[in-house]
């Protein structure tokens, strides 16, 4: 059984002006069929307005499919009784740590989740702690968190979610806002859980660096999906890319501008160890 | 010939001094600014960078030292504040939160209308503000919030433009964008930037953006000035930036991975552009 399934989704805005008549209808998801394996580390690329969030949002039901269905390990998310499970079953990590921390203090924050599951109170603890632990928080575990970091306010909201024992996390755009240590610190904290606590991730990001160690990228325009493939796939097909107003890693690019002058270089390079690499055969040779 | 626009002497800033929130937020900073230079302003979440750019348009006072604009001393009694607020535009992050007229036009025109110009003098400003940053005719009409994210950013820096700012202070002017936004309207201000000479500061947590784009960098780090030099040699310094939390672009460490095992390249260059032809030279070597 997949861990989420996608099947013809489509999405409308509804604007509505001050007499609750119709202004203006947006179709920001336009026939989206995606399948999603446990454990699965994917990603979803586009331009601005793609639909990328829009997508995003139907995995733990804040929004509703206009048509189609949407599958959370098994449950349709458009069905009410559902929501709860579905809730607790895939947690979302926005992109502006300030909107998402609400307690004065980390571990209260963290606690937050399982204490509106239920969860019986040591069994609170416990979480917090295994949380924190996960996203190299712990020792700031009775800190207030307006003194910490972006990337360590970003790292206590994933473990505010982690505390729930999802199986997937959405993240949208979670490092938008962040220098490049709290990228780093995020990224490589996401590929931890996923590969030791096998949690299901799906990564919505304009940085591609952060994509080439996905097991699949979808890249979306205008609601659909218009590429799918692994890392390698997506990023051999340069012209492409661009034409969806989207980039490239720079080593990428750069492997890309010594291919077209000629040298014999293998596409798809994401790395600048397989860069190295590469050119080190030619010269050698 | 030499003009020196800005000038820092040895300024502090503490806030909340004397309270528990005590913070020493700008340690000591000296620099000089040319009238005509494109400069990178990076550093840290938290290290200082908004506070100090604050400090330039005389938004935030110095808790000591001196600062010059034009060769005038700002803190003078006789100094008039409101002009350098004309002369120093400051566009901050996400500057389309502060868009709110019925039509781009009129959001424009607020600024130079406000500064008291006749309704010729304020409308000329307001066609060549939006020229200046590629919005078209067919816009001025328009809605501001009917438009595209960087549309949008691109009527904010207008609006700062229409008062002929000399100096243009961009905070993270990318923030949010997709891929090919982010070209547009860096693009854009390289452009202005050569047509009319106008100086400009870019805050920016992009290295490959400063590296394709600025002539000099200055970094912080925990509210102290600690590099001030031409692009290359600060990225030169490339495991320095690393202990503060910053990077170079890929680049940078493609080409010092390169050097390491034997390639004969210079590890100067921070661009793709340069970079392909440091090594087809160095290929031939």
């Amino acid at each position: 059984m997949e861990m989420i399934k996608v099947r013809d989704l489509a999405f409308e805005y509804i604007r509505r002006n001050e007499e609750g008549n119709v202004e203006s209808i947006s179709r920001a998801i336009n026939g989206v069929n995606l399948d999603v394996k446990k454990g699965d580390f994917i990603a979803i690329i586009g331009a601005n307005g793609s639909g990328k969030s829009t997508l995003a949002k139907h995995i733990n039901a804040i929004l509703y499919p206009t048509e189609g269905t949407v599958w959370v390990n098994g449950l349709n998310t458009s069905k009410e009784e559902n929501l709860w499970e579905i809730r607790r079953t895939a947690g979302m990590v926005f992109q502006n740590p300030d909107n998402q921390i609400i307690a004065t203090v980390v571990e209260e924050d963290v606690g937050f989740g399982p204490e509106n599951l239920g969860v019986p109170t040591e069994e609170i603890w416990q979480r917090v702690e295994d949380s924190l632990k996960a996203v190299g928080m712990l020792e700031y575990r009775t800190q207030s968190p307006n003194k910490l970091s972006g990337g360590q306010k970003q790292r206590v909201a994933i473990a505010g979610i982690m505390a729930m024992k999802p199986e997937c996390i959405v993240l949208d755009e979670p490092t938008a806002m962040l220098d490049p240590s709290g990228r780093r610190e995020v990224i490589s904290t996401i590929h931890w859980l996923n590969k030791h606590e096998n949690i299901t991730v799906i990564l919505i990001t304009h940085h591609m660096d952060e994509v080439i160690n996905a097991d699949k990228v979808f890249v979306m325009e205008d609601g659909m999906i218009v590429m799918q493939g692994t890392p390698r796939e997506i990023f051999s097909r340069i012209p492409e890319i661009k034409k969806y107003r989207l980039d490239v890693p720079q080593v990428t690019e750069l492997a890309y501008e010594l291919k077209k002058t000629g040298l014999d270089i293998p596409d798809g390079i994401l790395s600048v160890d397989e860069l190295v690499q590469a050119l080190e055969k030619l010269k050698n040779s | 010939m030499i003009h020196l626009q800005i000038v820092f002497d040895h300024v502090d800033y503490i806030y909340g001094m004397g309270t528990s929130f005590e913070k020493h937020a700008l340690k000591d900073i000296s620099f000089k600014i040319d009238k005509g230079e494109f400069i990178g302003l990076i550093g840290h979440t938290g290290s200082g960078k908004s506070t100090l750019i604050q400090h330039m348009n005389g938004l935030i006072r110095a808790t000591s030292g001196k600062i010059f604009y034009n060769g005038e001393d700002i803190y003078d009694k006789n100094y008039n504040m409101r002009s350098l607020r004309s002369k120093v535009g400051l566009v901050f992050q996400y500057p389309e939160h502060q868009l709110f007229e019925t039509t781009v036009y009129k959001d424009v025109n607020f600024g130079p209308k406000n500064l008291g110009l006749d309704k010729l003098e304020a409308d000329l400003r307001t066609y060549e503000a939006l020229k200046m940053v590629g919005i078209g005719e067919d816009l001025l009409d328009v809605s501001p919030f009917e438009l595209s994210g960087g549309q949008k950013r691109r009527v904010a820096i207008a609006g700062i433009l229409a008062m002929r700012p000399e100096v243009l202070v961009l905070d993270e002017p990318t923030a949010g964008l997709d891929p090919r936004g982010r070209d547009e309207i860096l693009d854009q201000i390289a452009n202005l930037h050569k047509e009319s000479n106008i100086t400009i500061i870019l805050v920016t947590h992009s290295m490959e953006d400063v590296a394709n784009y600025v002539e000099r960098v200055m970094v912080m780090n925990n509210g102290a000035l600690v590099m001030d030099q031409e692009t290359r040699s600060v990225f030169a310094r490339y495991r320095e930036l690393e202990e503060i939390h910053l990077a170079a672009p890929q680049v940078t460490y493609i080409m010092n991975a390169l050097k390491e095992k034997g390639f004969s390249v210079n590890t100067d260059v921070t661009t793709v552009a340069e970079a392909k032809n440091e090594i087809i030279k160095g290929l031939k070597r």
